[in-house]
């Protein structure tokens, strides 16, 4: 089985307080780290007898705290500067008939908010939950998913799906597609790695690429191309801030999904989902490469514990696969 | 009230402990008034929270078991010897069947340290970091009354008429809760707890739209303004007293006589 050494500047203790956020890949990672005894950090939660089924359909627990999918490193910036109240998008919710949707979590809850104070009282508490997990954070392990997206035409805000594409409705005056390349990406992380670490300078970082291909594309390029422009930015931005940015570190799990040695057996019937095979090989070089050894002797004795038996069986909240729906 | 030439149901009224205010209001309307319509009554409390989580336990083959407990109950207070052939003794007798469980689902909660922090998006003003979106709330609640639902299904195919009972509304006054109940420590936020209350009956209102049954909600004769118990109605905080149970009983005599 391939194994692909990782030299991290620093491991992962128990008590490290790790917070995950970007694509639905990034979802795995976060069960995988509940469900094997290290401090998750979850700043917007609920109480416990919550049912997980209902907990998830609403969002919480799915990552840190409840924004969802964050596609794009642009995504991730304007998240930060909403947060500290640096930034706010002109657009602040869509309508849905009698429903109002946060532009910037579309699919946060079925069907989004029954009024437009519900919907900001529920913002306003976001925004502190995830100010508190930036600022309270030991780690934070980042997965890179897309670099397509489409944002305002107004103020550059970028939405994490097509606006009309089961929220909201698409306006070309209003909206555009954009694809950002190495340098935008670039720039979006070393921004956002500056900027939080204004407010948590001891922050590590965990950098990964979501192996999961694109269902669509709005690029005019078959959707291979634009799966590979897409991933080959983001890899080649995730290798640019291993080198130069201290306490962070780059984890191939891309490349464990995707290598030929594996002979495509990582990935389900439909060709896009991650296979928990799959995601057993990337989880246990992660935590051999990234985690003090102590901890790693402790995920051999909960590797099937009830928590990671139950979390396998709810599906991911994935975005990406409202468009096949559609 | 004097039952006179009106219809008289034979009136089975069980529940969780909100029954026991329906039991008190009985008790008083059948002192003020031996031959009064509710001497014929029968009021259960049954038990405080087990039964309504188990109301109608599904079996692994797909099959519902009404809960035994409730069963027994059923037997003893409708004097059926042979419970096994209870649905043929009770064909055309029509017997009225007033469950009112659920209530305490409100109470785990509102009265819970692990939920008493919390607020309702959209109900509180004040910043609290912690407010649940209420459709949740609602979802929540139907998750947990979904064996109530199967055993209310139960129930009606054993032939009886089967309602359900809303209520009672919250008491605003904290301070009176804490006094009345010093060993409740947490209580939510009193607009919190309405909010609770209000999806409560709402997934009440839900279960009895899905299995055909009546939800009798009297809830309009005993609220102020803002949905709030009437403060002559208030008991130990969580409970009405006796005063509501009667003025409960007597709504729900008039709508069995006008159906």
């Amino acid at each position: 089985m391939v194994n692909p050494a990782v030299s991290s500047p620093f491991k992962i203790s128990r008590t490290d307080k790790i917070a995950t956020g970007g694509s639905c890949f990034a979802q795995h990672i976060a069960r995988r780290l509940k469900a094997s005894g290290y401090t998750y950090l979850v700043t917007e939660d609920v109480p416990t007898d919550v049912p997980p089924d209902i907990a998830m359909r609403y969002n919480y627990g799915v990552f840190s705290a409840r924004y969802g999918n964050i596609y794009t490193a642009r995504q991730l910036l304007q998240l930060l500067r909403r947060v500290q109240g640096l930034w706010e998008a002109e657009e602040p919710y869509w309508r849905d008939r009698d429903r109002w949707i946060d532009p910037f979590r579309p699919f946060i809850q079925p069907r989004g908010f029954a009024s437009e104070r519900e919907l900001n009282e529920d913002r306003r508490q976001h925004y502190s939950a995830v100010l508190e997990m930036f600022r309270t954070a030991d780690v934070f392990v980042f997965t890179l998913g897309l670099t397509e997206a489409w944002r305002s035409r107004v103020d550059g805000a970028v939405f994490p799906g097509c606006p009309g594409c089961n929220a909201g409705s698409f306006d070309p005056e209003r909206y555009e597609f954009y694809n950002a390349d190495y340098r935008d990406v670039l720039s979006d992380m070393r921004a956002f790695i500056r900027e939080i670490r204004k407010l948590n300078p001891t922050l590590k970082f965990i950098i990964t690429v979501s192996p999961v291909p694109l269902t669509a594309t709005a690029s005019g390029e078959h959707v291979l191309s634009a799966t590979t422009y897409s991933k080959s930015v983001l890899r080649a931005v995730a290798g640019k801030l291993d080198q130069e940015i201290e306490n962070l570190v780059y984890f191939p799990s891309y490349e464990i999904i995707t290598s030929q040695s594996n002979r495509g057996r990582y990935f389900g019937a439909d060709l896009r989902t991650i296979e928990d095979l799959g995601v057993d090989h990337v989880m246990g070089a992660f935590f051999e490469h990234l985690c003090d050894t102590e901890s790693v002797n402790l995920l051999s004795h909960r590797a099937e514990s009830e928590d990671l038996a139950f979390n396998s069986s709810v599906a991911l909240v994935c975005d990406e696969e409202r468009l096949i729906a559609q | 009230m004097n039952a006179g030439n009106s219809i008289e149901p034979k009136v089975f009224i069980f529940g969780d402990s909100h029954s026991t205010a329906l039991a008190k209001g009985k008790e008083k309307a059948c002192t003020e008034d031996s031959a009064c319509a509710f001497c014929d009554w029968k009021v259960v409390y049954v038990d405080n929270g087990n039964v309504v989580d188990h109301l109608g336990i599904e079996l692994k083959d797909g099959q519902a078991l009404l809960n035994p407990i409730l069963d027994r109950l059923l037997a003893e207070n409708l004097k059926i010897i042979d419970r096994y052939s209870r649905r043929n003794m009770l064909a055309g007798q029509a017997h009225e069947l007033v469950l009112l469980f659920g209530y305490v689902e409100m109470h785990r909660m509102c009265f819970n340290p692990r939920w008493a922090k919390r607020a309702i998006l959209g109900v509180e003003t004040e910043p609290s970091g912690a407010a649940l979106p209420p459709e949740m709330i609602y979802e929540l609640l139907r998750h947990r009354l979904k064996s109530y639902g199967r055993g209310v299904s139960l129930l009606k195919d054993l032939g009886f008429k089967v309602s359900l009972l809303a209520g009672p509304p919250p008491v605003p006054d904290v301070e009176f809760i804490r006094d009345k109940l010093p060993k409740f420590k947490a209580i939510m936020k009193t607009r919190s707890r309405l909010a609770f209350f209000e999806a409560l009956n709402k997934a009440m209102d839900s279960i009895a739209r899905d299995t055909g049954v009546p939800l009798r909600n009297y809830m309009d004769t005993t609220t102020d303004a803002d949905g709030y118990l009437l403060q002559e109605y208030w008991g130990d905080g969580i409970h009405g007293n006796a005063a509501y149970g009667k003025k409960i009983l007597e709504c729900l005599y008039a709508d069995l006589n006008r159906t």
